[in-house]
């Protein structure tokens, strides 16, 4: 029966020696899997974007007849386009002239649009301050949209020589 | 004092701010638009001459001041007015009939040389 004892006591006394190394043992393995670590904030931001862009100029609108009759003789040309892109919500293609058109003449603007509403042919003779073209715009882009120009000169306006004005789109809210 | 410029600094640095989300929900592009009108046939003239080839009658067209009747048998004419209201008649010779002092003359020559077409030249 001793013997049993003694071997549990023995048994017993390794247990606890065990225990205590292990547990001697447990902070070198904690400070062994302490690691380093650094925070970094981290600022995001997506600005609005708008962006416009012309192919060119359109061809040179002459109108060298009067058809019997016509009240209005007119030319157009649609060889230009336009590649817009934004990521801001309901934006619009406005137009103005740098000066306004000669008397009896009108010059008309039409942008396509398929991501937005076109307004079709808008005078801008006179528009100095910019009209609305096309509207509804969200985000995305429209690329190489058709623009339309059309000169038209009543029967009362004679030869004019060349001359010139210069269209501005712009693409705003 | 110094309060003053404080809120005069943070009304500008506002005011900057504004400006600039402004200025980038923008952009522009511009085209230059080149045109121009040459007549070559005066509007007037070809509305009233296309109508008396149709309906055989004899029109009366105002050009400036200056009255020009067209005869009836046009077929094989063609009139044009130029740059200085002058008309021509174009017949098996061309003739040139200029609107002004001679034309009672060639008003004249006309009517004894063809027939069938008579132009006649008024103020």
């Amino acid at each position: 029966m001793s013997g049993d004892f003694s071997y549990l006591g023995c048994s017993m006394k390794a247990k606890l020696l065990t225990l205590l190394l292990a547990s001697l043992l447990l902070p070198i393995l904690a400070l062994a899997q302490v690691g380093s670590s650094v925070v970094q904030n981290l600022t995001v931001e997506v600005k609005p974007i708008t962006k416009i862009a012309v192919s060119g100029n359109p061809g040179a609108l002459y109108i060298t007849d009067a058809l019997a009759g016509a009240e209005l003789s007119s030319v157009s040309d649609n060889n230009s386009k336009y590649s817009m892109v934004t990521n801001v919500e309901n934006m619009k293609i406005v137009a103005s002239i740098n000066n306004e058109m000669p008397s009896g003449t009108k010059l008309m603007v039409r942008l396509e649009s398929s991501r937005g509403l076109s307004n079709g042919f808008v005078d801008v003779s006179n528009a100095r301050s910019p009209v609305e073209v096309v509207s509804g715009l969200g985000k995305g882009s429209d690329l190489n949209q058709t623009i339309t120009y059309t000169f038209a000169a009543d029967a009362s306006v004679g030869s004019m020589s060349v001359d010139t004005r210069v269209v501005t789109l712009t693409l705003t809210n | 004092m110094k309060k003053l410029s404080t809120i005069l600094l943070v009304a500008f640095l506002i005011a900057l701010c504004v400006g600039e989300c402004v200025a980038q929900s923008t952009s522009s592009a511009s085209q230059t638009i080149t045109f121009g009108v040459r007549r070559i046939v005066a509007p007037a003239l070809a509305a009233n001459f296309s109508h008396a080839r149709q309906e055989s009658e004899s029109p009366t067209l105002n050009l400036s001041q200056q009255k020009v009747t067209v005869g009836s048998d046009i077929r094989s004419e063609e009139l044009f007015v130029g740059a200085r209201l002058s008309f021509a008649k174009k017949t098996r010779q061309q003739e040139t009939i200029n609107s002004g002092v001679g034309a009672t003359e060639s008003q004249s020559w006309l009517r004894s040389a063809s027939p069938k077409s008579v132009i006649t030249v008024t103020e």
